[in-house]
């Protein structure tokens, strides 16, 4: 009996690292992927996002941002696991400013499922899927049933695994963490369909793929995160993680993906997350700092919208959040390259969506 | 115009003062008209909107309603769905459906007296989609609140976690009432008898697995997607039966649409009888006035003038009895919608009973209705007094007037019934989805009654001929020989309403006598069992296989079968299709052959074509004959035989069991029949059952006769009260054409008095002047309608309900019918006689 005790005791820290008090599984460094297993579902793990942002030119000289982004976040009551499917479409037109956004709640099942084996999501009539003998990703989306996305995506730099030896880390707890899988340039072509003009697409576009049962740790109520696609051939990926006193958890990071696809992670205190300016939403009255300057190895990078108004208002999660195309300017004011921002957490705290026991 | 209503004020509210009691009278009977009308109409419209809300989804309309060819949707098929649809933002929301019956509520032992809920599953989450399209406050208002049992709305009176006990199948469930679904404005609100519940969770409870029973589809036309609707009716249909959101509405409709038109039809009987009587009245009053109106003429008033005031005042007279009909009516409504909202649950299913309100449009409605049968009513009388020339209107020796010449053409009367007799061979006119009118039978029914009432001064005349030695009887008969307009419509009124009366108590008669006769055929089982909550021939509960087989050993059993049922969508009507054991069926010589089938084993086939027997109904419904080979949901059927069946006008079509199961995967029963063992006592063995299986209700043989019998009885109830109200509007015309007669008579009665005859005599004179009237009325009432009872079996019902009925008039009725009408009217002339034998010479009206 004692010797159980001891074994027991033994065993419980290592328990804990391995998952959630609720059962749910934490990353784990050192974790080797396998794929196209590892771009599929992990319902293990409590939260999972499949996030697509881009930048599109039609042929007629129109420019549009789109965002198309499935999440699976699971809820464990009385022993029972419930998945649900949550699903973000936006797309701006940005010669005239329209923004369209759209959000979409299912159960798992029939209208919202994820494959464990490769990379095929859908919920509703929307859809990602990974096309495995052309590698090549293929997305379908509505807006409102006012705008049809038909893209086709194909990776232009290798997959990029964030994080230090496969784990992100977002705070200082064991369990603030996620396995961060990043396509951080993907050629796009294809049709956007706008009421009942369509037009011929191509552009770049952004693909993480992010699995945690944690993603924010107590004191934390938000994120802000940018992804920029430099002309240089360079892509940056940074986000800071905002506790509620106003400080920057020390966990916020920048990296920097290097032409050759080698990423270098900077610690939070080795670049700057400037704000230059503000916009206040009429609906959810939330004020979003949506124009940044990023300092780091001496350069200066500034963020500018392509329309102030990008703000996703979660009629259904009653979560909204800023989430825009931008363009990107140097020091010199040159246009240097093209970037989606995402500012979460201003319209509310986001600590009970997103912590380990979400009841 | 100032004429005209100087003419109105000075002459017209004049006379009203002065006959106040009179107009009061007229007034009334408009009132009754347009009431019973508008009563009858509220009430069938409230009837109907329980059923609407029954067929209601929990989207505000969907596009498309799609559901199983045979047998149920799936999961798979749902997934199946939206490959289908690749891209198209088409939302899809998968709902199962089941009507369940509160435990507590345990009626009063009649079938149809146990309340009818509902419980619809749906998916929650996925209702979160299609904010403001689906009631809310559904309880997963975002992620993290979810709460299991079932929504309810705030008008049952439920609160949130309290306990339901209901009957569903043959089981008795308690569910919790998570929460009260807030009526939002703008948004669909949940009826009061329907339970909301989590599709998993309704599953689970429903013992469905993954089966759902239908599924809505929303999909609206946009700039991006211009004929979204109609590609995705398309798409679906190649796999699934697919119905537009606003046809299961409908098909409640048309399912009631024959019963709601003879309502409507009987309901403006009072209408016509009381038309008839405001024509005789203003004629009175034309007659009446036309000293002032031979004055105004000399005075240089025109002809239009006086035309314009008289439809003017009949005008005023529609708008104070329609006034007063729109609150009879309201009134009456309340009383009426129960009995029209039971009877239609006995026919057609679970409609939850609403309150009749009344709408602007409705009682602007009955307003017109009154103004236009008031106008209508007049324009003749009003037209004559314009038209009379002044000379004629002033002399007091003047020849007796005796109105319109055109309305003592009795020909005019015949001819219209004759018209009838050919209209009654007329086909009937055939809609979408086996909806049926039987237009010329209905023309032919109405032109029969008032060409019956045209044609019955001719037996007015004929009751005149009687010898008569006494002066009473002559002067009474006098009156007769030559009938004035106010005699003619007096007893056009009454045959009318005898007719109507007649023909109605007909075809009940026959009904009844059919249903007995098809009773003793085929109920034979000792036992029969259904679900508690199965309170009508629509309902849905089911038994499960595990309880039939208990049944089965029952001790005291001896055979068992039962019947399994399902809906279907044919042509675009719902019917039935029903699965029997044959051989039972057979050895028990259950079936009640229209056209028995050429093999006694007709359940057995040398080809792949399924043998089917259709009812009656479905081949009226759907012009199917014995021999043809139909394409049901994508299997062939052969018609092999045709019974008669009384259950259901939507028609049925019977398969054998193994079929049956084979296409349905299914192995619930709707019904099960019980054949005991010899000495075993029915009664005994149905206690045992009830007491211990609390989710079933079972009857005995004479029990379910019973019950059978007084549903269909009750199906007429609302009928006898209109015919009672006819009957009543005809007798009140009788006293006010016979007041009126008297009056203009005012004189002659004076002479009659100086020259010796007694008050005493000259009230029975008018008593039997009155007693002619109605015996005319009853007897070519009795005839009129003894063929309309033949047009209303034979023709309307038949192509109504596609059910034969064996002619069948209980004499006696007809006999005391007739004479409650000749006494009545008897009386009534002898209580107008006395009032008017009391009358000054020079008195003018009153």
């Amino acid at each position: 009996m004692k010797h159980t005790i001891f074994f027991f005791l033994l065993l419980t820290p290592w328990l804990h690292a391995q998952t959630t008090t609720d059962g749910f599984a934490l990353p784990q460094p050192g974790k080797v992927f396998v794929f196209p297993r590892d771009h599929g579902s992990h319902p293990d793990f409590r939260t999972e996002w499949w996030y697509v942002t881009g930048h599109l030119d039609s042929t007629d000289g129109h420019r549009f941002g789109f965002q198309v982004t499935f999440f699976r976040q699971a809820r464990r009551d009385d022993g029972k696991t419930l998945q649900l499917y949550l699903a973000h479409a936006a797309l701006l037109d940005a010669k005239t400013g329209r923004f369209l956004h759209q959000e979409r709640l299912n159960r798992s099942g029939w209208d919202a499922t994820s494959s464990e084996s490769t990379l095929a999501v859908r919920n509703g009539n929307w859809s990602l899927k990974l096309d495995e003998t052309t590698q090549h990703l293929h997305i379908a989306a509505t807006v409102n049933n006012e705008a049809l996305l038909q893209l086709e995506l194909e990776a232009a730099k290798p997959l990029v695994i964030f994080g230090k030896d496969g784990v992100s880390r977002k705070g200082a707890s064991e369990t603030a963490a996620s396995h961060y899988l990043t396509w951080p340039r993907l050629k796009t072509s294809g049709t956007v369909k706008l009421g009942a003009s369509e037009h011929t697409v191509n552009g770049e576009a952004w693909m993480d793929h992010e699995f945690s049962s944690s993603q924010l740790e107590a004191g934390q109520v938000g994120w802000d995160w940018a992804a920029l696609q430099l002309k240089d051939g360079r892509e940056i990926m940074v986000y800071r993680m905002r506790r509620k006193d106003g400080t920057l958890d020390a966990a916020s990071t920048l990296a920097v993906v290097e032409r050759d696809g080698k990423v270098r992670h900077l610690a939070s205190n080795a670049f700057a997350w400037e704000v230059l300016g503000t916009w206040k939403s009429q609906r959810s009255g939330a004020e979003y700092p949506n124009r940044v300057r990023l300092r780091f190895e001496g350069e200066s990078l500034e963020l500018k919208p392509l329309a102030t108004d990008q703000e996703q208002d979660g009629g259904i999660t009653q979560l909204p959040y800023w989430e825009g195309a931008c363009d990107v300017h140097d020091s010199r004011g040159q246009i240097t390259g093209r970037a989606f921002l995402e500012l979460a957490g201003y319209a509310g705290d986001l600590t009970g969506h997103l912590s380990p026991k979400a009841k | 115009m100032s004429t005209v209503l100087l003419i109105l004020r000075r002459c017209a509210l004049r006379h009203w003062r002065l006959a106040f009691k009179q107009q009061l009278a007229l007034m009334l009977i408009l009132a009754l008209g347009s009431s019973v009308y508008l009563a009858v109409r509220l009430a069938s419209n409230a009837a109907l909107s329980g059923f609407e809300t029954f067929t209601d989804g929990v989207t505000r309309q969907p596009d498309w309603t799609v559901q199983p060819l045979t047998g149920s949707l799936h999961e798979a098929d749902l997934r199946m769905m939206r490959e289908a649809l690749g891209p198209r933002p088409v939302s899809l929301l998968p709902v199962v459906e089941e009507t369940v019956t509160p435990a507590l509520d345990k009626g009063n032992g009649e079938i149809g007296s146990r309340a009818t809920w509902r419980l619809l599953g749906v998916d929650f989450i996925a209702l979160l989609n299609l904010r403001g399209e689906a009631p809310a406050g559904l309880g997963a208002s975002n992620m993290q609140s979810m709460h299991a049992g079932v929504y309810v709305s705030p008008k049952l009176g439920a609160k949130a976690g309290e306990e339901l006990r209901l009957i569903v199948d043959d089981r008795v469930i308690t569910l919790k009432v998570a929460g009260v679904a807030p009526e939002v404005p703008g948004v669909p609100s949940l009826p009061a008898h329907l339970l909301l519940m989590d599709l998993p969770e309704a599953q689970t409870i429903l013992q469905r697995g993954d089966r759902i029973d239908r599924v809505e589809v929303l999909s609206q036309d946009s700039p991006l997607f211009p004929n979204l609707r109609e590609e995705t009716g398309s798409l679906l249909k190649a796999h699934w039966q697919v119905r537009g959101g606003s046809d299961r509405r409908q098909l409640a409709g048309t399912m009631t649409q024959a019963f709601r038109l003879n309502l409507t039809i009987l309901s403006l009987l009072a209408l016509l009888v009381g038309g008839y009587l405001i024509f005789q009245a203003l004629d009175g009053v034309v007659l009446r006035r036309r000293n002032e109106i031979g004055i105004l003429k000399s005075l240089g008033v025109t002809d239009r003038a006086i035309q314009i005031a008289f439809l003017l005042e009949s005008g005023l007279l529609g708008l104070c009895g329609g006034g007063l009909g729109v609150l009879l009516g309201w009134l009456g409504a309340q009383a009426a919608v129960g009995g029209v909202t039971k009877t239609m649950n006995a026919l057609y299913g679970a409609t939850s009973e609403q309150q009749a309100s009344l709408s602007t449009s409705e009682a602007l409605l009955a307003l017109s209705i009154s103004i236009l049968a008031s106008l209508i009513a007049a324009w003749w009388p009003a037209r004559m007094a314009a038209r009379t020339p002044p000379a004629h209107m002033l002399g007091h020796h003047a020849t007796p007037f005796e109105g319109g010449t055109v309305w003592r053409v009795e020909w005019i009367g015949w001819a219209m019934m004759l018209t009838a007799l050919v209209l009654a061979q007329f086909p009937v006119l055939r809609f979408e989805s086996g909806t049926r009118l039987p237009l010329a039978g209905y023309t032919a029914a109405l032109l029969w009654l008032v060409g019956a009432g045209l044609a019955a001064s001719t037996v007015l005349r004929f009751v005149a001929r009687k010898k008569a030695f006494s002066a009473v009887w002559r002067i009474a008969l006098s009156h007769l020989r030559r009938p004035t307009v106010r005699h003619r419509f007096a007893v056009a009124a009454l045959a009318s309403a005898v007719a109507m009366t007649t023909g109605m108590a007909v075809m009940v008669a026959s009904f009844d006598h059919t249903m007995r006769g098809w009773i003793d055929r085929t109920m034979k089982a000792d036992i029969y069992i259904s679900s508690a909550g199965a309170q009508s021939a629509s309902s849905t509960h089911a038994i499960t296989p595990k309880k039939v087989a208990e049944l089965g050993q029952e001790p005291g059993v001896e055979e068992l079968a039962f019947v399994q049922a399902k809906t279907l969508i044919w042509h675009g009507g719902e019917v039935l299709i029903l699965g029997t054991n044959p051989v039972f069926a057979d050895s028990h010589d259950l079936y009640a052959w229209v056209q028995a089938p050429q093999h006694k084993e007709w359940w057995k086939t040398d080809d792949d074509i399924t043998p089917a027997i259709i009812s009656e109904s479905w081949s009226e419904r759907f012009a199917t004959h014995v021999g043809d080979v139909i394409d049901l949901s994508g299997h062939k059927v052969r018609v092999v035989a045709m019974n008669a069946e009384y259950g259901n006008e939507r028609g049925s079509l019977t398969l054998p069991a193994s079929v049956f199961r084979a296409w349905f995967d299914t192995d619930e029963a709707w019904r099960v029949a019980l054949m005991l063992k010899p000495g075993v006592d029915a009664e005994t063995v149905r206690s045992h059952i009830e007491a211990k299986q609390p989710g079933l209700s079972v009857f005995t043989n004479a029990h379910l006769r019973r019950e059978a019998l007084r549903i269909f009885r009750q199906t007429f109830s609302v009928t006898h009260a209109l015919e009672v109200i006819g009957v009543i509007v005809a007798m009140v015309g009788l006293g006010l054409a016979l007041t009126s007669l008297l009056l203009e008579r005012r004189a002659v009665l004076a002479t009659m008095h100086s020259l010796g005859m007694s008050r005493r005599e000259i009230a029975k004179s008018a008593a039997l002047e009155g007693l002619g009237v109605a015996c005319a009325g009853a007897f070519t009432g009795i005839a009129a309608g003894l063929w309309l009872g033949w047009l209303l079996v034979y023709r309307i019902n038949k192509q109504c309900f596609g059910w034969t009925l064996q002619f069948h008039a209980v004499w006696w009725h007809l006999a005391v019918l007739g004479a409650a009408v000749i006494a009545t009217g008897m009386l009534v002339a002898a209580m107008v006689g006395r009032w008017a034998a009391m009358l000054p010479s020079e008195h003018t009206e009153e």
